[in-house]
């Protein structure tokens, strides 16, 4: 492979502040990219400490914080992770690869990109902040349902200004990540390289096309639910949600809110699938297993997204049953698909574990447990049982702690050589690797089985018999593995980014755009494109050159049909 | 390869299992003390075994890929990009599977949500919610029923009745009274009418056909000191406890008066939100067998995050076998009737009216007073002659009157905030006095 010229970002002789105000004011979708990464990074750092003091508080019966600030952490990690991390640090990723997988110079609309940037900056900082007013941040639950969220109506407790500055901080997140949507969609329909049709577009990109149209088609809705709270709350004339004889519905919050949040959970698990779908066959050396239906999968996962919402109400006693658990159980089906296909993606491979390799098994060894977990509560009786129990944070925790967060990390050790031109040290990203797993299921595991038993979440105290002591100290000790593991993580970014073995452009002989350009890349992206014939053009290419007898086995067999 | 590899999976999750199980952890849910939980325990039992299956099948393939297709050297593997009729099979065959357990599903679901046939006898026992306690009120047979269509909606309502001698014997203001769901209290006894508030308790005012069935209501909220949670007892707060029949069906009414909450009892396997503006009904039958007459002991709480105290809002389920829980139903029913007689006016010059006295002065007005406890609520807590209950005993209070205005303007402990314009003065102080014609606890 062509070696890079040293790669040092060019900044020699700047003057830092001249520095500063180039990262403060760019419209490069790579710098975009960036900040959305380390913005989301740091978010992930606070709420990732919000969940130690409550393991911490849960580790043994009786308590050491207050309920009020045990409800302000629990609301605030959950709102971190989901809104401040998983999202925008999947959206950093898109905005850093998509662009350079399609073959594209930029996004499409380059000052908008960085607008939604700033817009995700400054809600995040809005919601955050609420720590510092009278009555503390929100505390009603990453969910906010009313009547505990709103001021009206007989709620003993009417909750501070932190919760008014949590719904606007969410319309702003939304509004960024609406404008994100568009962009994304532009991007992929209108500056896709020649030769680049939608059936050979990376898995990736199509993760991120299915993610955008879900955002844009459900983030209105939040924003919607969102003002009528804020309306309720202060007192301007209306009481959409309180039912004290205005003609308001309490349940109609909750069939808003998940109208967007079911789908926001594949709008967070899509991307890390793509993730996945990029990295197995480069390190399985093989073509991904049935292209299309992982693009059908993907497709119907998002269809489906959009009629299973109701599934989180099924102890409201205001659903109509059957209809959701049926579309709840027939969601299963193209995950399973997805699953499949990975396997046999590696199946008759040439398998190589480096890092970011063993994030992505380990994504599907675990969020393995998130989906069939998720079928338990499928099961309209079960969840009757399950629902609101640790079972549910444990589900939850299975598919975006080590599911979505697994897919990033993976993204992180995958794409990092292309961000800077160096690869992360392998030994710390083991350890790292190690300590994330057997840590993760210290902490989730033993939630499986408190749920069976009936502990429920969003309580700060809980009996002193029972057998309920133990696994949760069990649990509290995986939080600070995996929370030990990040030290050496931290550690290797910042290491590595300065002294790390140079990469090269193609590390890791993959198949997609992006490793088709220098490490990092140019502000234009690509001084040459190379021909685009399949969805591996890079392997192509590969082949052209060094003529046809680079792998004995492909060799003897007539060129496979390429898909699209 | 394979074989090591299944032998090594098998042996980590069976080395897990037994760890699990040798710290007490629950692999399967508790045992159900219910018809509806046994229901619900075999379906779990059925989808576990279909996720235990494919969840050991699926993580055995990928540890055993991983290994048996190792890189080892630079040639390339065969170039596969798909297999038609593989991938048709594996689409196919998780949807039959979710297919059958959706139809089993569903078949459990009809079993669990179904009311019993007409005829069979029921008892229903009212669940209210309210933050961060719970209140369980029981219904006698009153020999009486609407003679009048009551609507939706209204405030106050004048009700005709076919028997309004059975009202006779029920003191205005402090009988509550339930008419299907719904939860009124007995205002006025006309010659063949009642008044009643509606839509007291957090329920629903319906419309309610000519000839409904009226019900005598009575609290049966017991309590129950107990360690559950570190400082509990500290606290001072008792664990509510609703007493049930085991061998007949029990029609749970779930209203919450305030936020939503959640009734939860795990060893029912069963939970249904109260919601706001709402009463949903919960169908539940105790078949637990050989349980002596001082019953058994189920723990619930609140499973739906209801603010500060959430994690507070417990319940204990007491089950009696049904002779003993008829002999304490028939004390508890002669308690409430005793309770509920019509007091004689204990102040001079007072009318038993809801008219606000002219002028209550400084001492306060003990009949209106008395009025307002309940219509206040506030019996609910503080139990209807002030014994105390879920709240401390407060009949003949030795406090001031300005420290008990205080005390609901900026409520210590676990009572909700009562602003002035909602329960002015004035309104105190007749409480206030009413409180002080009852014998101190």
């Amino acid at each position: 492979m062509a070696t890079a010229a040293p790669t040092a970002p060019g900044y020699a002789g700047m003057r830092a502040v001249d520095v500063i105000i180039e990262w403060l004011s760019t419209t490069d979708h790579k710098k975009i990219g960036l900040l959305y990464i380390f913005t989301a990074l740091g978010f992930a750092l606070v709420g990732g400490a919000f969940s130690l003091v409550m393991r911490t508080e849960l580790a043994q019966t009786g308590t050491i914080i207050g309920d009020e600030t045990y409800n302000q952490l629990f609301t605030m990690h959950g709102s971190i992770m989901l809104f401040l991390f998983i999202l925008p640090v999947a959206a950093g990723f898109m905005n850093y690869i998509v662009p350079l997988q399609i073959g594209a110079p930029d996004m499409a609309f380059p000052r908008m990109n960085a607008l939604s940037y700033w817009m995700f900056a400054f809600g995040g900082i809005m919601m955050v902040s609420s720590f510092a007013f009278s009555g503390g941040s929100a505390s009603a639950g990453w969910t906010s349902y009313p009547p505990v969220a709103s001021n009206t109506g007989a709620n003993a407790q009417p909750l501070g200004a932190g919760t008014d500055l949590w719904l606007v901080g969410v319309v702003v997140l939304g509004a960024a990540s609406t404008a994100g949507a568009i962009n994304f969609l532009t991007t992929i329909f209108k500056l896709r390289a020649p030769g680049m049709t939608m059936f050979r577009l990376p898995l990736f990109t199509w993760t991120t096309l299915v993610t955008s149209f879900l955002i844009l088609l459900a983030t209105p809705v939040l924003a919607s639910a969102l003002i009528m709270l804020f309306v309720d709350r202060n007192g301007a004339g209306g009481a959409f949600f309180d039912p004290t004889g205005q003609g308001g519905q309490v349940l109609l919050w909750q069939n808003l809110f998940w109208f967007y949040s079911h789908p926001a959970v594949y709008i967070m698990i899509l991307p890390p699938m793509g993730v996945v779908s990029e990295i197995i066959p480069v390190f399985s050396r093989k073509p991904l297993f049935g292209y299309r239906s992982m693009v059908l999968a993907i497709v119907g996962i998002g269809l489906l997204g959009f009629i299973v919402w109701a599934h989180h109400m099924f102890t409201t006693g205001g659903v109509f049953l059957p209809f959701f658990m049926a579309s709840t159980f027939l969601i299963a089906v193209p995950t399973g698909v997805k699953f499949f296909n990975w396997i046999a993606t590696m199946f008759r491979g040439a398998v190589t574990l480096p890092t970011a390799m063993l994030f992505a098994i380990g994504f599907l060894m675990l969020f393995l447990i998130g989906g069939i977990t998720g079928v338990f509560h499928a099961a309209v009786p079960v969840d009757f049982h399950l629902h609101d129990t640790y079972f549910v944070v444990s589900h939850l925790h299975y598919v975006l702690a080590t599911g979505a967060a697994f897919g990033i990390l993976a993204a992180v050790y995958f794409w990092f050589p292309k961000m800077t031109g160096r690869l992360l040290n392998e030994g710390l990203g083991k350890l790292h690797f190690w300590s994330a797993f057997i840590g993760a299921n210290m902490l989730f595991w033993p939630q499986l089985m408190l749920g069976l038993d009936g502990m429920p979440r969003r309580i700060n105290d809980y009996a002193a018999y029972g057998g309920w002591e133990l696994m949760n100290l069990v649990s509290t000790v995986g939080a600070f593995v995996v929370a030990a593991g990040m030290i050496p993580f931290l550690f290797n970014i910042l290491y590595s980014w300065k002294y790390g073995e140079e990469a090269g452009d193609d590390p890791w002989e993959a198949n997609t755009l992006e490793w088709a350009t220098s490490s990092p890349p140019p502000a234009h992206n690509f001084d040459r494109l190379i021909p685009v014939k399949s969805e591996r053009p890079l392997f192509d290419h590969r082949m052209a050159e060094s003529g046809t007898d680079a792998g004995g086995a492909s060799a003897a067999q007539p060129a496979a049909p390429q898909d699209g | 390869m394979l074989r090591l590899t299944v032998v090594a999976v098998a042996a980590a999750l069976l080395a897990m299992l037994a760890t699990l199980e040798a710290v007490g952890a629950q692999a399967f849910p508790p045992q159900a003390r219910t018809e509806q939980g046994n229901e619900i325990r075999t379906l779990y039992m059925v989808v576990f075994i279909v996720a235990a299956v494919v969840f050991v099948a699926v993580e055995i393939a990928i540890v055993y890929i991983i290994f048996r297709y190792r890189r080892r050297g630079d040639a390339l593997p065969k170039q596969t990009h798909g297999n038609m009729m593989a991938e048709v099979v594996w689409t196919v065959t998780p949807a039959v599977i979710v297919i059958a357990l959706f139809v089993y599903s569903f078949i459990i679901l009809e079993n669990v949500e179904s009311s019993p046939e007409a005829g069979e006898p029921v008892e229903t026992i009212d669940v209210l919610g309210r933050q961060w306690t719970w209140a369980f009120r029981y219904s006698a047979e009153l020999n009486t029923a609407t003679a009048s269509m009551l609507p939706e909606g209204e405030a106050q309502s004048t009700l005709a009745v076919t028997n309004p001698d059975a009202f006779a014997e029920l003191a205005p203001f402090t009988t509550s009274l339930r008419i299907d769901v719904e939860h009124v209290r007995l205002v006025e006894v006309q010659d063949d009418s009642i008044v009643v508030d509606r839509a007291i308790d957090g329920t629903v005012a319906e419309e309610h056909p000519s000839g409904s069935k009226i019900w005598l209501l009575f609290d049966g909220t017991e309590t129950r000191a107990e360690e559950r949670l570190g400082g509990l007892e500290e606290d001072g707060v008792p664990t509510p406890v609703v007493t049930v029949p085991i061998g007949k069906t029990v029609r749970f009414n779930l209203a919450a008066v305030d936020v939503i909450h959640s009734f939860y009892t795990p060893e029912f396997l069963y939970k249904l939100d109260l919601v706001p503006g709402r009463v949903h009904a919960m169908w539940v039958d105790l078949n637990e067998e050989d349980v002596g007459p001082e019953g058994v002991y189920y723990e619930g709480q609140c499973a739906e995050f209801c603010g500060r105290e959430h994690a507070r809002m417990l319940f204990t389920v007491h089950a009696l076998p049904l002779d003993a829980y008829t002999e304490w139903f028939d004390t508890q029913l002669a308690e409430a009737l005793e309770r509920l007689k019509p007091l004689p006016a204990p102040a001079p010059g007072a009318e038993p009216s809801g008219q606000a006295a002219p002028d209550a002065g400084p001492q306060g007005d003990p009949v209106r007073g008395q009025q307002l406890f309940f219509i206040n609520g506030c019996n609910v807590c503080h139990g209807d002659q002030g014994e105390g209950g879920i709240g401390l005993p407060i009949a003949g209070t030795a406090l001031p009157l300005e420290e008990v205005i205080s005390q609901y303007r900026n409520p210590r402990d676990q009572m909700p905030v009562f602003p002035p314009d909602v329960i002015p003065d004035e309104d105190i102080a007749d409480t206030y006095a009413w409180l002080q014609t009852l014998p101190s606890q």
